[in-house]
């Protein structure tokens, strides 16, 4: 009876996870034999993606047979599944948001494009994370990136068409990094698994190797949105429909994440410098990615940013792992756990709240026709229930306690402040920058989500756009709200789940999260203490408080106010863009023009653009100089049959004598 | 037991948080060479505003009306986990220094979408700043509190106090430099000069003050009462560093706790006369000088981290 069930379950696992990956190739024939059907196709990667979410779950517990028989050619390991959940469960919440959401852009989009290039995405990032070979991994990786294209410029409009291109440039910069990475560690064979590339690095020299680990930095990093490859994740992210937001910034950034730490994991050593690149890059992504996303305007622009300075931190926890890893083991090992809990927390939650917020701002622009923060407010009095949600998902992604996402965070701080307390003075020194940065991008990431949502819900709406919005279906708030849930419940089942898999002891539910004598949360205690304390407070209001209340118009001085007085989202933002001006690259342009006939009239047009650092001292100059190359190449291209000859010949005999 | 002292913590502030109010006052009318009201005029003026008819802005949504419950109870967390009178007996996971900051920053929040749920340029202008504010010094606590506890050997407030009682001013050089930067933070966490003038609604001056302006009646009480007992819990912890006697560690006993609580009273009053005394001496800055404020705190706080890790 026993071996039944074993069997049974172990078939039942099996099938579940063939489901969850046929899913999107199913997906894809639904589009292509009808394509106009967004329910069918969306409803076939929902359910799936629910299928492979159990079945990966089950994984975790029972021998799956499926990944064992098609060993060389996948690898599925712990962080693998961890990834796969991951895939599976953004797949699922954003291919159910879009059953609502795809049609309200019929007009803009087809529905059979978007949906195509979906199914493709899915694939690729599923390939991705179950490769086992490095021709597999970077063929599913090219499937994703170009996918990821399709869905950028799926509207046609001239700006995501430019983002597009943009992203297309970067992505295969990334990807020729890649290449050059592999051949470097392992030029024997393009065929090599992943066990073939530990071998063949292990016989690499020093020298290969560090070029092979800074080109594989560049080629995930350039797809994760880390600085200074970063350029193109703020134009393409808000380009692309807001369900397919969700999934780039959600769930293909993790994708990149999970990347570069399989390909670290083949490194035979890193040693503390090259760590410390990455803590430095990590570190400089956290910081302009909260600093531009505190500055921004464009809802989904800023949440595009607050992508960068989330994978900067995830980042910079990898660095930090690498770091700890050349630290005498036995004072790092519990810091190395705690660092790890961060990385899988904060990549479950990030996925939470980013996605989340994606399709709240997708709806919200949906329903109100722009994206500019500065035309919005008011919103809360008309959607109070879906203003509830957007505001959980904003202190998620603000990491306040006692959301999951402040518990992810409270490790890897606590860490980094136990090994400044524990370690020699170099690795102090280090971690105490990183300590110190960290928490100032979480401070300029607590402005940008609460400027997002307060400037958007509340108060007056400052345009006629925003005043009149109609009621919200269920079928659209659905998904964001149950990203909100999940961002709460992540404190109470992911924190226990991997603390209990990243720390010795088993069972942590109701007890500490300790990575130390006295460095320890309670994520039950603390919602118990603001349960208890909230209860309190109400039971002293009804008690004591009077009841008598009047409606009445905002205090205005006298003169009447209009919603036009009210802070902008740029005004809000006036402060930092002041303290921060070294970091940003502010331009303010002031016409002013003279009216016909009355000289002392003068219509003024002020246009104030925040830009960035990067792109003007050093996106700008590569760019200038790889043209003026261009134009002294395009010297010998006269057009002339003779001259090219010429070249022809001359290339083969320099070719020949070389090779001689 | 701990949930009987957790109580005597949080109800010794709560009772005594608006007579630091009314010291502070009083010992600044005296330096201006006034007579000021009764130092116990702030527990009047709550009772007042509670009977009070409360009017809010019909551009407000359903977010202003839960702010004032918010920000009290992230008050009244804090009085849990920044223990005044009895230590060491919290568990460690609820006083854990990052969750603290976490605390500090979830009212601070709140009260900024309060200011920005109006309707009105007073109450974003405050909303803005105070959250740049925020933003700005929260690397400042981070990197005080985590050289406070690794001075102490605790990550929890509660053992860096017992810390404190057990070797008062041990690493002096490097206790004080924190102490400093700690001073500079309670100051601007609780709006007071030279960051934030407490005594006018002018929009000149104005942080704290202007995000609350559309608030009245009892959430006006909820809300003046949560800034004093923050201001209250901020201010007894410094001075509980600097002073460490007093404090009841265990086993506690009755006359221990009495002892423990008029000393903590005295120490309230201590610390309300010191910033009377610095809010009569200093001028407030431009806001737009904040920049050197808190860059001169977080000097204070690196000064004190590099002093712990090279000693």
């Amino acid at each position: 009876m026993r071996e039944f069930v074993d069997i049974s379950m172990g078939l039942l696992t099996e099938l579940l996870v063939i489901t969850g990956c046929a899913a999107p190739c199913v997906a894809g024939f639904v589009v292509l034999l009808a394509p106009h059907r967004n329910t069918v196709m969306q409803s076939v990667l929902v359910l799936g993606s629910l299928a492979g979410f159990c079945g990966t779950i089950l994984s975790f517990f029972i021998e799956n047979p499926i990944f064992a028989l098609l060993a060389p050619y996948t690898m599925v390991d712990a962080v693998s599944l961890f990834f796969l959940l991951l895939v599976f469960a953004g797949t699922g919440i954003t291919s159910f948001f879009a059953i609502a959401y795809v049609p309200l852009y019929k007009y803009a989009f087809p529905a059979s494009r978007v949906n195509g290039a979906t199914a493709f995405f899915v694939t690729g990032m599923l390939g991705v994370v179950v490769a086992g070979s490095v021709p597999l991994f970077l063929f599913f990786w090219e499937v994703m990136s170009i996918a990821a294209y399709f869905l950028v410029v799926s509207d046609r409009s001239a700006e995501s068409i430019k983002a597009g291109l943009i992203y297309f440039v970067m992505t295969h910069l990334g990807l020729v990094s890649l290449l050059g990475g592999f051949a470097l560690i392992a030029p024997d064979s393009i065929f090599a698994t992943w066990q073939d590339v530990v071998i063949a690095a292990g016989g690499a020299s020093y020298w290969s190797l560090a070029f092979a680990f800074a080109l594989f930095c560049i080629g995930f990093g350039s797809k994760a949105g880390i600085v200074p490859f970063h350029a193109w994740l703020p134009y393409a992210h808000p380009q692309a429909p807001s369900h397919s937001s969700a999934l780039l910034s959600g769930v293909m950034l993790p994708v990149a994440v999970f990347g570069f730490i399989r390909i670290s994991s083949l490194f035979p050593f890193i040693p503390f410098e090259w760590a410390c690149m990455v803590i430095a890059a990590g570190l400089l992504s956290a910081f302009f990615g909260s600093l531009h996303a505190a500055v921004e305007k464009d809802m989904k622009r800023l949440l595009a940013y607050s992508s960068i300075e989330h994978m900067g931190l995830i980042f910079t926890g990898i660095g930090v792992l690498l770091v700890l890893k050349t630290a005498p083991h036995e004072i790092a090992g519990p810091l190395i756990e705690g660092v790890s809990l961060f990385i899988a927390l904060h990549l479950v939650n990030h996925m939470f709240f980013k996605a989340g917020l994606f399709m709240s701002a997708g709806i919200v622009a949906a329903k109100t026709h722009t994206r500019n923060l500065d035309e919005l407010g008011g919103l809360a009095k008309r959607w109070p229930l879906f203003s509830g949600g957007v505001l959980l998902l904003s202190l998620s992604a603000a990491a306040l306690p006692p959301l999951g996402t402040f518990f992810g965070e409270w490790a890897l701080m606590q860490s980094l402040a136990l090994g400044i307390a524990q370690l020699p003075l170099l690795f102090a020194g280090v971690l105490s920058i990183v300590l110190m940065v960290v928490a100032l991008a979480a401070g300029l990431a607590l402005l940008a989500s609460i400027k997002l949502f307060s400037v958007a819900f509340l108060g007056r709406a400052r345009t006629e756009k925003a005043a009149h919005v109609e009621s919200l279906p269920w079928s659209l708030m659905l998904a964001p709200l149950f990203c909100a849930v999940g961002g709460v419940l992540t404190a109470f089942i992911a924190v226990p789940f991997f603390a209990a898999h990243t720390m010795r002891g088993a069972n942590i539910v109701f007890s500490d999260i300790s990575l130390a004598p006295t460095a320890s949360v309670n994520v039950w205690a603390t919602a118990a203490t603001v349960l208890v304390l909230a209860g309190l407070i109400l039971l002293v209001r009804r008690l004591f408080g009077a009841e008598k209340v009047r409606i009445t118009a905002t205090w205005d001085c006298g003169a009447p106010l209009t919603p036009r007085m009210q802070y902008t989202a740029t005004g809000f933002a006036g402060p930092v863009r002041f303290f921060f001006r070294p970091f940003l690259f502010l331009k303010k342009t002031l016409t002013v023009t003279p009216l016909a006939g009355h000289s002392w009239i003068a219509s003024r047009v002020l246009i104030s653009e925040v830009g960035s650092v990067w792109e003007r001292w050093v996106y700008q100059p590569v760019a200038d100089s790889v043209l003026s190359v261009a134009s002294y190449a395009a010297r010998i291209q006269s057009g002339i049959v003779q001259v090219y000859i010429l070249i022809i010949f001359v290339t083969l005999v320099a070719t020949l004598t070389l090779a001689i | 037991m701990t949930l009987l002292f957790a109580c005597i913590n949080t109800i010794v502030i709560v009772a005594i948080a608006p007579l630091t109010i009314g010291i502070i006052r009083k010992g600044k009318a005296y330096l201006q060479n006034r007579r000021g009201a009764s130092i116990f005029l702030p527990y009047l003026q709550i009772a007042s505003l509670m009977r009070k008819e409360m009017t809010i802005t019909e551009h407000s949504s359903w977010v202003f009306r839960s702010v004032p419950f918010v920000v009290l109870a992230s008050a009244l967390f804090i009085t849990i986990a920044i223990p005044a009178v009895v230590i060491g007996v919290m568990p460690s996971a609820l006083t854990n220094i990052f969750v603290v900051v976490g605390a500090l920053a979830f009212g601070a929040v709140f009260l900024v979408m309060g200011g920005m749920d109006t309707a009105s340029t007073f109450g974003n202008m405050g909303s803005s700043r105070e959250m740049t504010l925020s933003a700005l010094v929260e690397p400042v606590i981070v990197i005080t509190l985590s050289t406070l506890a690794l001075l102490a050997g605790s990550w929890g407030v509660d053992g860096i106090l017992t810390n404190a009682v057990l070797n008062p001013w041990a690493d002096g050089g490097a206790f004080a430099l924190t102490l400093c930067a700690l001073l500079l933070i309670t100051l601007l966490e609780n709006a007071r000069y030279p960051v934030d003038n407490p005594a006018t609604h002018l929009e000149l001056t104005m942080v704290h003050e202007a995000m609350i302006l559309e608030y009245s009646g009892p959430y006006l009480a909820l809300l003046e009462y949560a800034a004093a007992i923050k201001l209250t819990v901020m201010a007894v912890f410094v001075a509980n560093l600097a002073l460490p006697y007093g404090l009841v560690v265990a086993p506690v006993s009755l006359v221990g706790i009495l002892v423990g609580i008029s000393l903590f009273c005295g120490k309230v009053g201590l610390a309300a006369l010191v910033i009377a005394l610095v809010e009569t001496l200093v001028v407030k800055m431009r806001f737009y000088r904040m920049q050197e404020y808190v860059l001169l705190s977080l000097a204070f706080a690196l000064a004190g981290l590099s002093v712990a890790l090279l000693t």
